[in-house]
């Protein structure tokens, strides 16, 4: 009886694997064809390395370079992005929330939040440096500037999407303000505010690295101004590929605590019969 | 704009009232002062004859919208408005639990509103309103969004909850068989600005099933009500133009 079990047990494991490799075969397909075009690109155009490197000798110089140049100065792009997310993420909820919530907060904040979108970073950057030097401050700062609006716009939208009978109804059982906020309003919203974290996830990657190209001595920027002016274009790209990661990685995280956060939101949609 | 205007009547205690009139007639304005939601431009509303400062805890409320919230399990949605009113986490559940099993929807207790149908989903979005306890509940068109088949059905449940449990009901509906089939009595409201226009006692013996539908005495009122209603809605275009 357990063989047969295990037997069978093994037999769905590999129909898993089967069915995911499945779902992925899009993706990997496409990634398949960009390298295939990527590679043959360079052999039938024979266009010299400086202009455009063979898709090989980039992964050569990520991996190549991965200890000296690039893990020691992602990392720290990396926490000028972490720092900077974080932040933003904390700001932006508040920020949400008093505008939705309280009308004179409204009118007091938005506009100006507004208008912190339309400042050109590239115009402040040089000043924050001016201000901090040559430090992580100014990156973060430019990391919670460009990343914190989704987030703002999103939890606004959220909150207010409950319905106006749910409020007669919370406001029939005499509920606080409080009361509706934490027990109805938020979680209405964490959908919405989901969406902006993700946004503002891939984002921030970004905001750290405009920070450092206007003046850093660390992170990925200053190894792609110094690589470009060498004109290692290979080394350029494979700092692009690290950035990418980073942002796939900022993305991935969100999603995995949306998917514990809000799993209501997931069971809700496949019953429905439009599974992820 | 004034919905509402010069509107009096009188509900006793265990009375199942049904209010009909046409769409836009301020029912639902009706309710909201009613139930203290909205302050009223001027007149008073007496509850065992004294006029009360907050109406709100004294009625209970549902929509035609089920308001159940989709991230929350049935016990957690039937257990909300007890929360809300400062019973302790765990005994609201408890009681919901009780609820739940007492009318025989236990089997969804760990389900997502989503996987139930629009039915049921009323079911638990009533059985959420009944375990606040309040003493008159008022209900806004609560089937208007069920198909045919569903509504007679869940009518029909709404009866047998209401003779168990005797709670003071005041129900919204333009269906008229509605209000006739639920009621003992069916007040009938005219157009914007909404106002009593007649009351019809419905003298059918209790318990009701489905079977007085299609009896004479059913259909002696319906047509005394509806041609009330044709009337009240050729007056109101005719005003229109």
């Amino acid at each position: 009886m357990a063989a047969i079990d295990r037997k069978t047990e093994g037999r769905t494991a590999t129909r898993k694997l089967l069915s995911s490799i499945v779902d992925y075969l899009p993706a990997i397909i496409l990634i398949i064809a960009i390298i295939v075009f990527w590679e043959l690109f360079n052999i039938i155009f024979d266009q010299p390395d400086y202009i455009l490197p063979p898709l090989h000798d980039i992964l050569y110089a990520a991996y190549f370079h991965a200890s000296d140049q690039f893990l020691p100065n992602a990392w720290v792009t990396f926490q000028e992005v972490i720092i900077g997310y974080l932040v933003a993420v904390i700001s932006g909820l508040l920020i949400g929330v008093g505008i939705s919530e309280s009308v004179t907060l409204r009118r007091a904040i938005l506009p100006l939040v507004i208008s912190s979108q339309a400042i050109p970073i590239l115009a402040i950057a040089p000043v924050l440096i001016i201000w901090f030097g040559f430090v992580m401050t100014p990156k973060i700062i430019i990391v919670v500037l460009i990343s914190f609006f989704p987030i703002v716009i999103t939890t606004v939208t959220g909150l207010q999407s409950v319905s106006r009978d749910m409020l007669y109804l919370l406001d029939s059982l005499s509920a606080s303000r409080w009361q509706v906020l934490h027990r109805v309003k938020f979680p209405a919203a964490l959908p919405y505010i989901f969406a902006g974290l993700k946004n503002s996830a891939v984002i921030s990657v970004i905001g750290a690295f405009v920070g450092e190209y206007v003046g850093a001595i660390e992170g990925l920027a200053p190894v792609m101004i110094l690589a470009n002016s060498a004109f290692q274009t290979d080394v350029v790209f494979a700092a692009i590929f690290y950035l990418s990661f980073m942002g796939i990685f900022m993305y991935l995280a969100v999603t995995l605590i949306e998917r514990r956060m809000i799993r209501w939101h997931f069971i809700a949609r496949g019953s429905a019969g439009q599974g992820e | 704009m004034v919905a509402i205007e010069d509107i009096g009547f009188s509900v006793k205690a265990g009375e199942f009232v049904a209010l009909v009139g046409p769409s836009g007639c301020g029912k639902s304005t009706l309710l909201n002062v009613t139930a203290g939601l909205m302050p009223p431009t001027s007149g008073d509303i007496l509850i065992d004859g004294v006029v009360v400062e907050d109406r709100r805890p004294y009625f209970g409320y549902m929509f035609q919208s089920d308001l159940l919230m989709p991230w929350a399990d049935i016990r957690k949605n039937v257990a909300l408005g007890l929360e809300i009113l400062g019973t302790p986490r765990r005994e609201a559940r408890d009681r919901a639990m009780e609820i739940l099993r007492e009318f025989e929807l236990d089997q969804f207790a760990d389900k997502y509103p989503i996987q139930l149908s629009g039915g049921m989903r009323q079911r638990v979005a009533f059985m959420r309103t009944l375990l606040c306890n309040r003493s008159v509940l008022l209900l806004d068109e609560p089937f208007g969004a069920l198909d045919a088949l569903t509504r007679s059905v869940m009518q029909e449940w709404l009866l047998g909850v209401w003779e168990r449990t005797r709670p003071t009901i005041i129900l919204i509906t333009h269906d008229v068989e509605e209000a006739i089939f639920l009621a003992d009595r069916v007040l009938m409201m005219t157009a914007r600005p909404g106002r009593i226009r007649k009351e019809v006692s419905v003298n059918l013996g209790r318990p009701r099933d489905h079977s007085v539908l299609t009896t004479p005495e059913f259909n002696i009122i319906k047509e005394e009500i509806l041609e009330e209603l044709f009337r009240e809605v050729a007056r109101s275009r005719n005003n229109d133009e």
